[in-house]
């Protein structure tokens, strides 16, 4: 390899990673950031007139805001895939980051302070134009002894205790209908078993419900990873009575709150097969 | 007291006791385990405990207060207690739970009775293994939210390290753990305190025991009939507990003790009703739908209403539909296709069924009732 070629690299490398590092041939930092948007606006507890969201005319009052993201990998041009190891943080281990936009201000009751809005970890060094990652807690990590978990996964919000695993997501919002109502949103695996009767670290799910994402085009010192609300709600009317199974929807397989929900994450539901996502995009920073 | 009235006192104490004892009164006997005095009907075995949470008295007598503290509830109106009272066998007699923030439970709280010796300890969750990991869902659950504390992590510690007797119980139960007040060490105390709730001391047990007059001649026959082949009820309601959902200490536990009575069957495929589909609503596999655990049946006739769901009224109402072939049978003339078939029905003649009623009411443990080791140590308010 010549200079020029070394100085190329170097230069993608830099572009590439958002603390700007370089060079080597040791893993190379890189930084993704996170949005929480609903359409135009950015998320935040304090707006607790709430947003004008999916098909009906009550507006989504925030609750809560935070999810899981695990198997984040970085794509070259030739489509190769390079995982990215995450740092070890209060937000990042177990393979997984949790992203937290709720500051338990407002009506985000059970909430932290802190928020985390952005993954730092390390890749090979390459020169890189995608991004993939998925949502949620890998199976090996989901059925911990939670008690005894450290963060990310020693979250009791988090938590999903029924299954003895995680909500992969947690999107709350409250309804003002003629009784107030909180619209859970909690995404997570399900059709649970435990392989050895009495050992829940032996659990698997049958349905595992891991949205996945993947940008052709990525520029992580330019653009963030958006959630945006308005397009994961899109075909949600939080104006009807709940039709049935858990307030909102807690991925129950016939629950009918998750039939419009789920496929804009690209999940199946029912009949509907799996399609791609749609609720996550890229945006400037 | 001191000195040697204490003494007197105490051998005067140990003399009743040992009298007790001898004439088959069933008083406790105390049994030495790692580190705890269990204190155990005659007969009944040290429980198993986790390797991660020993028994030690302060530990229990934490999870006491805790089980009584309404400081657990995010709104600090709800305690554990809120609906698990003792004068009902820690039931609620509610058909369907109520929560801190005012949600109905789907199904009714079940009583807490001789749970160290269960291996199941809800309606119809396979996956939740001991009684420290069960805490966490009234904890932690949001459907419905019982005690509604998930992400209160450090208000709740605040509020119980400000506390006068909380620090001093929990750095005693938790020698040098940097993190006293978790939910892990709350889950741990509460789990200590309710392998304690032990319950062996009715009138049944006095029988067992050899005394003869414990039981009513109705009830003795209801013993046999309750042990019948041709009724069957001890099919499931099995052993210590009268449950098979339990297993004797060092063996193997049943690990599907979860069965479809044919209560419902709402399309003539078995359906339950959606809130309420048994295991199934865990496992994803039709044929857990309407699969319960069986609930054990001591103080069972301190526990009204009966079924997941409460909607069987009288213990006279459930002999009823265990007669007819389950409930869907009753009422549709065919049962449940996916009934047990342990649940066949019975011929039963109102002698008897009066009999079967007359034993279910003689395992009713009226020292476990009021028990005041197991009562709030808070004052009444």
């Amino acid at each position: 390899m010549n200079r020029m070629q070394l100085a190329a690299l170097a230069t993608v490398a830099t572009l590439f990673t958002a603390c700007g590092s370089s060079s080597d041939t040791g893993p190379q930092p890189v930084a993704i950031d996170f949005k929480a948007l609903v359409g135009t606006q950015t998320f935040s507890c304090a707006d607790t007139a709430g947003y004008a969201i999916g098909t009906g005319t009550l507006p989504w009052i925030p609750k809560d805001f935070r999810f899981y993201v695990s198997n984040v990998r970085l794509v070259d041009a030739a489509g190769v895939e390079a995982p990215v190891t995450l740092d070890a943080s209060v937000w990042q281990g177990y393979g997984v980051a949790l992203l937290d936009f709720e500051n338990g201000t407002g009506n985000c009751t059970g909430g932290t302070v802190e928020t985390n809005k952005s993954i730092q970890g390390t890749v090979a060094p390459g020169s890189y134009v995608g991004l993939k990652f998925d949502v949620g807690v890998p199976t090996a990590s989901n059925h911990l002894n939670v008690q005894a978990a450290n963060p990310p996964l020693a979250n009791s919000a988090m938590y999903w205790s029924w299954t003895t695993g995680y909500k992969f997501m947690k999107i709350d919002g409250l309804i003002n209908r003629a009784t107030p109502f909180t619209f859970n949103f909690h995404l997570g695996s399900t059709g649970c078993t435990l392989a050895t009767p009495g050992d829940f670290t032996t659990a698997s799910c049958t349905t595992l419900n891991v949205p996945s994402a993947s940008f052709a085009a990525f520029n992580p010192t330019t653009q963030a990873v958006a959630l945006d609300l308005a397009l994961l709600f899109a075909a949600t009317n939080f104006d009807t009575a709940d039709g049935g199974g858990a307030p909102g929807c807690m991925s129950g397989a016939t629950d009918p709150e998750c039939a419009p929900i789920f496929p804009k994450l690209g999940l199946p539901f029912g009949t509907t097969p799996a399609g791609s996502q749609a609720s996550f995009r890229l945006v400037t920073k | 007291m001191s000195g040697d009235g204490a003494r007197i006192a105490r051998a005067a104490l140990a003399a009743a006791a040992a009298l007790v004892a001898a004439c088959g009164g069933g008083a406790p006997v105390e049994q030495e385990g790692p580190g705890y005095t269990w204190v155990l009907p005659q007969g009944f075995p040290v429980p198993e405990v986790p390797a991660d949470n020993p028994m030690s008295a302060v530990k229990v007598e934490l999870g006491r207060r805790l089980f009584y503290d309404v400081r657990l509830s995010g709104n600090q109106t709800f305690s554990c207690a809120s609906c698990h009272k003792q004068e009902l066998a820690f039931s609620d007699g509610r058909a369907r739970g109520l929560g801190s923030t005012g949600m109905l439970h789907p199904r009714g709280p079940q009583p807490l009775v001789n749970l160290a010796y269960l291996d199941v300890y809800t309606w119809a969750n396979s996956v939740v293994p001991s009684l420290e990991i069960q805490a966490l869902v009234p904890m932690t659950g949001f459907d419905p939210i019982e005690l509604g504390i998930a992400g209160y992590d450090e208000e709740v510690a605040a509020r119980l390290r400000a506390d006068p007797a909380y620090p001093a119980l929990f750095q005693a139960a938790f020698p040098g753990d940097s993190h006293l007040y978790s939910y892990l060490n709350i889950g741990k105390a509460i789990a200590a305190f309710e392998r304690t709730l032990i319950s062996g001391n009715s009138p049944y047990d006095g029988y067992q025991r050899g005394d003869s007059t414990a039981l009513t001649a109705s009830a003795r026959r209801g013993l046999d009939l309750f042990f019948s082949d041709r009724i069957g009820c001890a099919r499931c309601h099995s052993g210590l507990t009268f449950t098979d959902a339990a297993s004797t200490p060092g063996a193997p536990g049943n690990p599907f003790p979860f069965h479809n009575i044919g209560l419902y069957d709402l399309d003539g495929q078995g359906a339950y009703p959606a809130d309420g589909s048994g295991l199934m609503a865990l496992t994803s596999r039709p044929e857990d739908m309407g699969k319960f655990r069986t609930p054990p049946l001591r103080n069972v006739a301190v526990t009204a209403p009966f079924m997941h769901d409460g909607s069987v009224a009288t213990l006279s109402e459930v002999i009823d539909l265990f007669a007819a072939g389950g409930r869907a049978r009753m009422q549709n003339g065919v049962p449940s296709p996916l009934q047990s078939p342990l649940v066949q029905g019975f011929a039963i003649t109102p002698e008897e069924k009066a009999d079967l009623l007359a034993f279910l009411e003689a395992l009713t443990d009226e020292g476990f009732l009021t028990d005041p080791r197991f009562a709030s140590p808070f004052p009444a308010r």
